[in-house]
């Protein structure tokens, strides 16, 4: 751990910039493969920011959360230790698409997050802008920085979000910022366009806090927390060591218990009025949204408020959650009217809203629009097709969402060290889990919003429930040095577990004379009853156990499912493979392959306008061309 | 374990001869168990009858079986010859459909010898390219097929799945969104409403087989009621020989004859009586035979007698179960006009059996219940080809998967799967519909955004 500037002779292995949710994942991941990391940031205090809303996981996101975990990563533990309300959603369905979340205290967030980094062996921190790239011969070398040095490294990982060449805007009133009252990153843009790679905008906007005296908190209904919390983290595989990691090894030991973690706060729920709705049409014409000075696009799925009341008049009414932002702090978060209407008519609409009829605003609601970089630049391993040893995680693949942004941290890092380290890079595919499709998805298929996780974006979603994580990835533990020995072999003797007691459960009779298995899938939760041994196994084996028998039918055609896109994975196409010169191939097709590059077969059976004689014929010359090249090494 | 692709080696249509190719793992199993073939030597040819899975003779074949080895492809193959009729192919096709077969894409026979090493390069380049015209021919050739009514309707089903599934998903994927209650009732009463739509084409499949090949009209009836000079006089010619002693039809008589813009064949059986001769026994059993393989019957009866006896019963039932005209014969030597006693009783018509009185009528009212069968002129009339036929039946069984588990109180995560599935026979059909476009529909629909 030394800062080294400009030492083009000794770089770093591995250079993040950006310390939000992809860059902390991305610096934690690549230093624990070994590489010698530098995270760089423009700001030590903003550090892992929730930016919008002060919460974790959610339907799609909690599950990603948990694959995190699973991968090594540390948004699960952060979450699941700064948590002040924890809520499993969907529990009316099926387990399949049950998601953790988890409302967090926003401050204590970021700041055990940072105190994580400065803790990381083979981690260097350094607040600096990133201004520039070098490039020498389409790879990249290292960045240059705004105080007027460079550093220097192997691989480089971007990670701007939402600050490229960003503006706010609050109404008319339009500043430069990545976020209110922050800077932007200049400089980067013209650099990548320099070097082949395309950039697009994309809007997203976030509502205004409240102060929480201000706010009539009679009469509005409570959202409380589950009184048996679901947390992100695996917990039954893990040492005491590598579960209180930070807060064993702080300077400044805490005395006393640890309160976070726990339910501590409730929300709140209120709804748009009539009146409501009328202000906001009356003034439309003063929200930039609607004027035409945002040209980027927003999200579908969080809609401004003005975009709600106009696209869905027929309802007289919209639902707005208040959310605390954490315990040392009356600061709160009013989910649900995002929008970028001017301050003042903000205002109006804050007290045309029950409970909020008195409410102060201290801090605005505004839309920030920035720069992305089409992902479908990217390789599986999301390192830039164009420019060598450049990775890009986070809001500049037109993602949203601190997961999604967490999970690329996590693959961006991870493959960025083993490429200054010279290993093989690190995939995963969509049949392996919300990971897998989330790249997969970027890569191919690019974004036309910001994209955000979907359960149904996921074709085989019943093998991704939340609880499986680990146990998905078990093949990768193997391979890939993502934790400790101890981690790997207690997650392996627990498979090893669940597949034994789903054996016994299905053949042992309980006391009603049908087998346990078969009381499982037609009795009521609360009427099973288990062998004595069963109670005392570790909950993340019994969950399995109990998902796996219950679901077992659909599980088998699923996996079955699941392995014919394997097939078709396992496909291997070269990144050299000449495409312009194959006959009997579209043009249009050409194109499409040419631009997206896909690395596998079933990659590139994706790709929209490539049909399926068109795969036919490209699998054709591949076996061709990877005999020929096979014969050529003999 | 990779596909076994069939497809029609010959062109499609009327033929002495037709022979569909079959390549891959399961050929052997498919000589074995449909032709009962169990230890063929191959490149031998062997003379056998073609059993579906159900056990019931489609025609009699000649298969070949070529080893890896030995086979163009490098897979294992089977060649099947069998008569030239489109139905008897598209029969044996479907069965082997059935069997785990699937239809091969253009140039997949090639693509296997070149992946399995039988051609080189240059051989495997002039097959892409020919993959890549025959591709855009058929694409613009299925274009051409589907444009009009049949892709109107499959496109309408598939956005109604969409929507449906746009409607489940958006109560998955946002459970705290202030979304109405999903209304299961009617999700329930649109997928019912798609399979009856389904079904619809389903039989309209049945029709358009019908539009392929001749129609076969049965004549059946009592001894002596004229069957054989009604034959010749619809023939036109003295085809059968005409004698008024009983049971002189003892074999079957076909004529090709055109009525409107359909081709039928008319088939002259044995009369039906309990016969003393052993001849006559096998004209009989015979009778019986085509009377099953009728799609139409024209049940001669003497109509100068009170009371005709009344057939066996198989007859009775085959003929209650299929379209029936009842030809009143003899009208000239009586009119007693017998109404059969079920309901609604057949068509009927008088005709005389010496001066061809009522023929015209006759024929007039035999292309009205022709018109009936094929569904012509009806707002259904699509042209639904095995091809089609097979993907809409496992769209059909998708749905009713559906409709059955969702019954049960299974989840609707899992329920969805149905829909995904169903969706992707229908993309096949008329082309993809993407996750982004139920996205799309999600999002127009649904006022998400907490």
């Amino acid at each position: 751990m030394t800062l080294r500037v400009n030492t083009p002779k000794t770089p770093y292995d591995v250079i993040v910039c950006g310390a939000g949710h992809a860059g902390c994942e991305a610096a934690i991941a690549a230093s624990k493969q070994g590489a010698d990391v530098l995270l760089l940031t423009g700001n030590l205090d903003t550090i892992a920011q929730m930016s919008c809303n002060p919460a974790i996981g959610g339907q799609g996101k909690g599950q990603i959360v948990c694959e995190i975990d699973a991968l090594g990563g540390e948004m699960a533990l952060n979450a699941d230790f700064t948590a002040i309300q924890f809520k499993l959603l969907n529990t009316s369905k099926g387990k399949a698409v049950q998601a953790p979340r988890a409302q967090c205290d926003k401050k204590a967030y970021q700041l055990r997050m940072k105190h994580v980094l400065e803790q990381q062996p083979n981690l260097t921190l350094f607040q600096a802008m990133v201004d520039g790239l070098i490039v020498e011969n389409s790879s990249c070398k290292g960045v240059t920085t705004s105080m007027g040095f460079s550093f220097y490294g192997k691989t480089v990982v971007v990670t701007t979000g939402t600050f490229l060449q960003a503006s706010t805007h609050i109404g008319q009133s339009k500043s430069e910022g990545g976020r209110l009252g922050d800077h932007t990153a200049k400089g980067l843009s013209s650099h990548f366009i320099k070097h082949g790679i395309k950039l697009n905008r994309f809007k997203t906007g976030t509502p205004p806090r409240l102060l929480g005296n201000s706010i009539n908190f009679n009469g509005l209904a409570v959202q409380s927390g589950d009184s048996d919390p679901t947390k992100f983290a695996f917990y039954d595989s893990r040492t005491d060591t590598e579960m209180f990691h930070v807060e064993q090894n702080r300077r400044w030991p805490i005395k006393g218990s640890h309160v976070l973690g726990s339910n501590l706060v409730k929300c709140f729920l209120t709804s748009t009025t009539s009146t409501t709705h009328k202000l906001i049409n009356d003034n439309l014409h003063l929200s930039p949204l609607y004027k035409g000075d945002i040209i980027g696009t927003g999200p579908r799925y969080c809609p401004s408020i003005e975009d709600k009341v106009v696209r869905f008049s027929n309802k007289d009414s919209h639902r707005i959650h208040l959310e605390p932002e954490g315990v040392n702090t009356d600061e709160w978060y009013i989910n649900g009217l995002s929008t970028c209407l001017p301050f003042n008519i903000q205002q109006k609409v804050i007290q045309s809203i029950p409970g909020l009829e008195d409410a102060m605003i201290i801090r605005p609601a505004y839309a920030v629009e920035y720069d992305y970089a089409p992902p479908t630049q990217l390789k599986l391993s999301l390192e830039s097709l164009l420019v060598d040893s450049l990775f890009f995680a986070g809001q500049i693949n037109g993602t949203s969402g601190y997961e999604e942004a967490g999970a690329q941290g996590l693959i961006a890092g991870i493959n960025a060290s083993r490429k200054a380290l010279e290993l093989e890079s690190f995939e995963i595919l969509r049949n392996e889990g919300y990971i897998g499709v989330l790249i997969d998805d970027l890569t191919t298929k690019g974004v036309t919003e910001p994209y955000r996780m979907l359960t149904s974006r996921a074709e085989h979603r019943l093998l991704f429930n939340h609880g499986s994580a680990e146990y998905r990835f078990l093949s990768k533990f193997e391979t890939y040095n993502l934790h400790s020995p101890s981690r790997r072999e207690n997650i392996r003797n627990q498979l090893k577990s669940v597949k034994t007691w789903i054996n016994i459960l299905e053949t042992n009779k309980a006391s009603s004379g049908i087998t346990y298995a078969h009381q499982i899938k037609s009795v009521s939760t609360s009427e099973l009853t288990f062998p004595e041994s069963f109670y005392n196994l570790p909950r993340s084996v019994k969950e399995e156990v109990i998902y796996r028998i219950t679901y077992e039918g659909y599980l088998k055609r699923e996996i079955t499912a699941a392995k014919r896109i394997k097939n078709a994975e396992n496909f291997v196409i070269p990144s050299s493979f000449p495409y312009t010169t194959l006959p009997g191939l579209r043009t249009e097709c050409i194109e499409k392959l040419n631009q997206i590059k896909p690395s596998t077969l079933g990659q590139a059976s994706r790709i929209s306008g490539v049909n399926p004689a068109d795969i036919s014929i490209l699998h054709i010359y591949l076996e061709r061309f990877n005999k020929l090249s096979k014969d050529d090494s003999d | 374990m990779t596909d076994t692709i069939i497809a029609l080696a010959t062109p499609v249509g009327e033929s002495a001869l037709a022979v569909i190719r079959i390549s891959g793992q399961i050929s052997l199993t498919i000589a074995k168990q449909a032709c009962n073939c169990i230890n063929p030597n191959p490149r031998n040819a062997y003379l056998v009858n073609y059993r579906t899975s159900d056990g019931e003779i489609l025609d009699q074949v000649v298969i070949t079986f070529f080893n890896n080895g030995n086979s163009y492809t490098g897979e294992d193959s089977l060649e099947i010859s069998c008569h030239g009729n489109p139905l008897i192919t598209e029969m044996i096709c479907k069965d082997l459909i059935n069997r785990e077969c699937r239809i091969a894409q253009p140039g997949e026979f090639t693509r296997q010898a070149f992946l399995n090493g039988k051609i080189d390069l240059p051989q495997a380049e002039s097959v892409a390219q020919i993959i890549a015209a025959k591709n855009e021919q058929s694409l613009a050739l299925a274009q051409r097929n589907l444009k009009g009514k049949l892709s109107d309707k499959l496109l309408s089903i598939q956005q109604n799945i969409l929507n449906l599934q746009a409607s489940i998903e958006a109560h998955i994927d946002f459970p705290e969104d202030d979304l109405d209650e999903n209304d299961q009732e009617g999700i329930h009463q649109n997928v019912k409403k798609i399979v009856k739509e389904l079904e619809a084409l389903l039989l309209q499949a049945k029709r358009t087989k019908l539009l392929t090949k001749n129609i076969k009209v049965v004549l059946t009836g009592l001894p002596n009621v004229g069957k054989s000079s009604l034959f010749n006089a619809l023939a036109g010619k003295n085809r059968a020989l005409i004698h008024s002693e009983s049971g002189t039809t003892r074999d079957y008589l076909e004529f090709d004859i055109k009525i409107g813009k359909y081709w039928i064949t008319l088939v002259d059986t044995a009369g039906i009586h309990d016969a003393a001769e052993e001849i006559e026994l096998a004209g009989i059993e015979m009778s019986l035979e085509q009377a099953k393989e009728a799609d139409l019957f024209l049940w001669v009866i003497d109509n100068s007698v009170p009371h005709p006896i009344e057939l066996p019963g198989e007859y009775t039932k085959l003929i209650r179960s299929k379209p029936t005209l009842l030809i009143r014969n003899k009208s000239d030597l009586g009119e007693y006009n017998w109404v059969p006693d079920y309901n609604p009783p057949p068509k009927a018509t008088n005709i005389s059996s010496t001066g061809k009185r009522g023929l015209k009528q006759l024929e007039a009212l035999l292309l009205e219940i022709i018109q009936n069968i094929t569904g012509e002129g009806s707002e259904n009339e699509y042209l639904v080809g095995v091809r089609h036929e097979v993907l809409i039946k496992n769209c059909l069984n998708e749905l009713t998967s559906f409709l059955l588990e969702s019954k049960n109180g299974v989840g609707d995560e899992i329920v969805s799967i149905h829909l995904t599935e169903a969706r992707k026979e229908l993309d096949i059909m008329i082309g993809r519909k993407t996750n982004e476009d139920m996205l799309d529909i999600l999002f127009g629909e649904f006022c998400i955004g907490k």
